[in-house]
């Protein structure tokens, strides 16, 4: 024992940092992050982590006994590291370290990891005899002293004893290797344990709340997102006891199916998983092509799954955390592509996604010494998967704010289709109204008249007849000119369903519209000023506009019939004025309402028309985004100004 | 007071009053024919012979679409002026239109009497009036 170091007692006296003032786990989280790189002492200066304090040997075949292992001193080599780690592996792995107790309180030894197949100590004395041993593994938990354990924790040394001691300890695991060896009093380790285990107690217990939340709105709502969802909150809390303290899933299936077929089960996390995202993103139709990588992936999983009924798992383990790696990056990968494609649910899913997969980097990064192991650290998957579950519950409970939102909308949308149907119906409802009364009068006017023909015909009154001749003429005149302008609404309509052609010469337009329909001999029509020429509109249009501007100059006038037309190009807009001799209208008394339809106004004139005309016009115009006005006065004709504009 | 030997017609369509007028002189029920194509004048009228106290045509032949008002805003117009009266005229729509609106309005005025399709015949105008 000459020249070797007793490094209880010494780092007893080289740490001494007081922890029982910063208990809560997020300070412990902060000291971790910021002592980075730096020999880590938890809890109480009275205990200590002895990773680097110790020395290991790797039995490969794990079938040496304690006595061929002490005679095999030269090959020990240091850890070198707080927490001793390695791949999994079939290898035992050998740990021995001295202590002498000079604390003057009992000593214990502390093995957290829940996961190790065997686990051996042995205690030997000056002379090299074993003075205690014990054996503990995961595979037969037992439950019989001071508390319930899966793991190794020990009595090791009386408080007044002060002898040195070499202790020796034996740990095999399925999976990657990670032996934290912790000495101290009994409240020390337990206290340690507990900042250990709470967190991932958080862990679950917010796990479970989320899972019958999200059951329960599955039951209600019966949509599968959130059974899928519930079942991978399942999976996640599964997964996650496993590899700490409280593996449940063994109490159900039994620690050797638990631990020796391990796939058996754990695929179920990562197919649960693919199911969740393929219908949070509903894969299907938004990304077919991740779908089928999930769940081959899904299917390595449950082939692995197969494979472990037949080969160790720890041959098989760190290939699968590779596919573990693989799948977790798959999934990290899609929500990035759907965030770029602008999926409403990506943003979410990559706040919750990153967090993991920071996570599970940092987690690597602690087990190989790169980063301190410490109560952060080794929470670090766990916290991780909390804020997930709490990013992934929050994406879910925003699919229920978005339906919300999406029956709102459809619901403004139905009140604005109903009201606009409304409108409508009742402009329908007008226009039969006008049109049915302006065709019945024609009838009843015609019969009316020829009734009346008839009557004095028989009574031999020439005269009479030939007035009511004259007066059916008219009546006949009325009704024809009635109907085509009712026709002519349909034909604006037909007009700006086509396609819009060719700018038009408006002067050519000016005097053919007055040939074609036999005007020339009933208005004088000039054009005082030409800026436009060429204008972009339909030509049937503008020469509704014009025929109807004709008529009005020439029914409504007391002088021969004349119009002034002009042609103005202003910055933004073409103008077109147009300016009559007629009887001129009442702007105060008929004003805006001229261009309603069906409206006719009062004239000494006491001239028929449909009231269609000048809402023709109106209507054209407004199909074409211009504006029309017009300044009048009784005996001063009326001059209209239309007005479009230039970019349309 | 009313002149039982008086009528009005009232229709902006001049060609319709013109025939109108025609079957309600064969009737030779009225020694008065008075024709309107204005319902404001008409309005103005019958304020005038009140306020004269003089006695109002027996009967009134009302046109609904004219453009000034429909014959139910006219005859809200000269209700007032009716209401007065001990014995009130009697009077009647004539219309083409067979459009619901235009039948509840009929029914929401009383002081219509009676609901004509166009065109009058003088059968029509003799059922009303006995």
């Amino acid at each position: 024992m000459k020249g070797i170091k007793f490094p209880y007692d010494i780092d007893l006296e080289l740490v001494k940092v007081q922890y029982k003032s910063v208990l809560s786990f997020l300070v412990f989280a902060l000291l971790g992050l910021i002592s980075f790189g730096q020999p880590v002492i938890l809890a109480d200066s009275n205990l200590k982590i002895i990773g680097l304090n110790s020395k290991y040997f790797e039995d490969q075949s794990s079938s040496l006994n304690l006595d061929q292992i002490q005679n095999k001193k030269e090959l020990f080599s240091e850890v070198k590291k707080n927490v001793f780690s390695a791949l999994a592996s079939g290898s035992a792995y050998w740990f021995k370290f001295n202590v002498k107790n000079l604390s003057n309180q009992e000593l214990w030894l502390d093995v957290s990891n829940s996961n190790l197949t065997e686990l051996k100590y042995y205690k030997l004395d000056a002379n090299s005899n074993v003075v205690d041993s014990s054996s503990r593994s995961c595979l037969e938990p037992q439950f019989s002293e001071a508390q319930a354990s899966y793991t190794f924790k020990l009595f090791i040394a009386e408080k007044k004893d002060t002898n040195t001691y070499q202790y020796f300890i034996k740990a095999r695991s399925n999976l990657p290797l990670e032996v934290p060896i912790f000495l101290g009093p009994l409240s020390e380790i337990n206290l340690n344990r507990h900042y250990f285990e709470y967190p991932t107690l958080l862990f679950m217990g917010a796990g479970i709340g989320i899972l019958v939340y999200n059951l329960f709105i599955f039951f209600v709502t019966r949509q599968r997102l959130y059974l899928f969802y519930s079942l991978y909150v399942f999976a996640s809390i599964m997964l996650g006891t496993y590899l700490s303290n409280f593996p449940i899933v063994t109490s159900f299936l039994g620690p050797v199916i638990g631990h020796n077929y391990l796939d058996v089960w754990f695929w179920t996390t990562f197919g649960l998983t693919a199911l969740f995202v393929d219908s949070y993103f509903d894969l299907k139709n938004n990304g077919p092509n991740f779908r089928k990588l999930l769940f081959t992936e899904v299917l390595v999983f449950v082939g692995i799954g197969i494979l472990n009924l037949f080969i160790p798992v720890y041959k098989m383990a760190n290939f699968y955390q590779v596919v573990v790696m693989i799948f977790y990056i798959t999934c990290f990968v899609l929500g990035y592509v759907m965030l770029y494609r602008r999926n409403p649910r990506a943003k979410l899913f990559c706040i919750g996604w990153t967090v993991v997969m920071l996570a599970g980097v940092y987690y690597p990064l602690v087990y190989n010494g790169i980063l301190p192991f410490n109560v952060f650290s080794k929470n670090s998957l766990y916290l991780g998967g909390f804020i997930e579950l709490m990013v992934f519950s929050m994406a879910l409970g925003s699919i229920i704010n978005d339906l919300k939102n999406k029956q709102e909308k459809l619901n403004l949308k139905l009140i604005k289709n109903n009201s606009e149907l409304e409108e409508l119906n009742s402009s329908l409802d007008s226009f039969n109204y006008h049109v049915s009364h302006d065709l019945k009068t024609v009838l009843n006017n015609t019969k009316g008249l020829v009734s009346m023909a008839d009557k004095y015909n028989s009574i031999g009154d020439n005269s009479k007849v030939e007035e009511i001749i004259r007066k059916l003429t008219r009546v006949v005149d009325n009704g024809t000119e009635t109907v085509q302008s009712f026709l002519s609404l349909g034909t604006v309509d037909n007009i700006f369903k086509k396609e819009i052609t060719d700018p038009i010469n408006i002067e050519e337009y000016v005097f053919n519209t007055l040939a074609i329909n036999d005007l020339d001999s009933e208005i004088k029509v000039d054009i005082i000023k030409n800026e436009i020429g060429l204008l972009p509109i339909h030509g049937k249009a503008f020469e509704s506009i014009l025929l109807n501007f004709y008529t009005n100059t020439i029914k409504y006038n007391d002088n021969f019939p004349e119009a002034m037309i002009g042609f103005v190009l202003q910055k933004d807009f073409y103008v077109i004025h147009y300016k009559d001799n007629g009887i001129g209208i009442d702007m105060e008394e008929n004003g805006e309402l001229l261009f309603e339809p069906f409206r006719r106004i009062r004239n000494k004139k006491k001239a028929e028309g449909s009231g269609v005309g000048l809402f023709l016009i109106k209507r054209i115009v407004q199909n074409y985004k211009g504006t029309i006005s017009l300044q009048s006065e009784i005996g001063k004709g009326v001059l209209f100004e239309i007005k479009f504009p230039r970019n349309s | 007071m009313v002149n039982e030997k008086e009528i009005l017609l009232l229709d902006d369509n001049e060609v319709a009053n013109y025939y109108n007028q025609d079957i309600v002189e064969d009737t030779m029920l009225f020694n008065n024919i008075l024709v309107y194509t204005n319902p404001e004048e008409v309005v103005e009228f019958v304020k005038s012979r009140c306020e004269s106290k003089m006695s109002l045509p027996g009967f009134f032949i009302v046109d609904i679409q004219m453009p000034e008002m429909n014959g139910f805003e006219f005859i809200e117009k000269v209700e007032p002026f009716l209401n007065e009266l001990k014995v009130k005229p009697k009077i009647y729509i004539l219309t083409t239109s067979s459009h619901k609106r235009d039948q509840e309005s009929f029914d929401n005025t009383p002081l219509a009497l009676g609901y004509l399709n166009k065109p009058l015949t003088a059968n029509m105008l003799l059922a009303q009036i006995f």
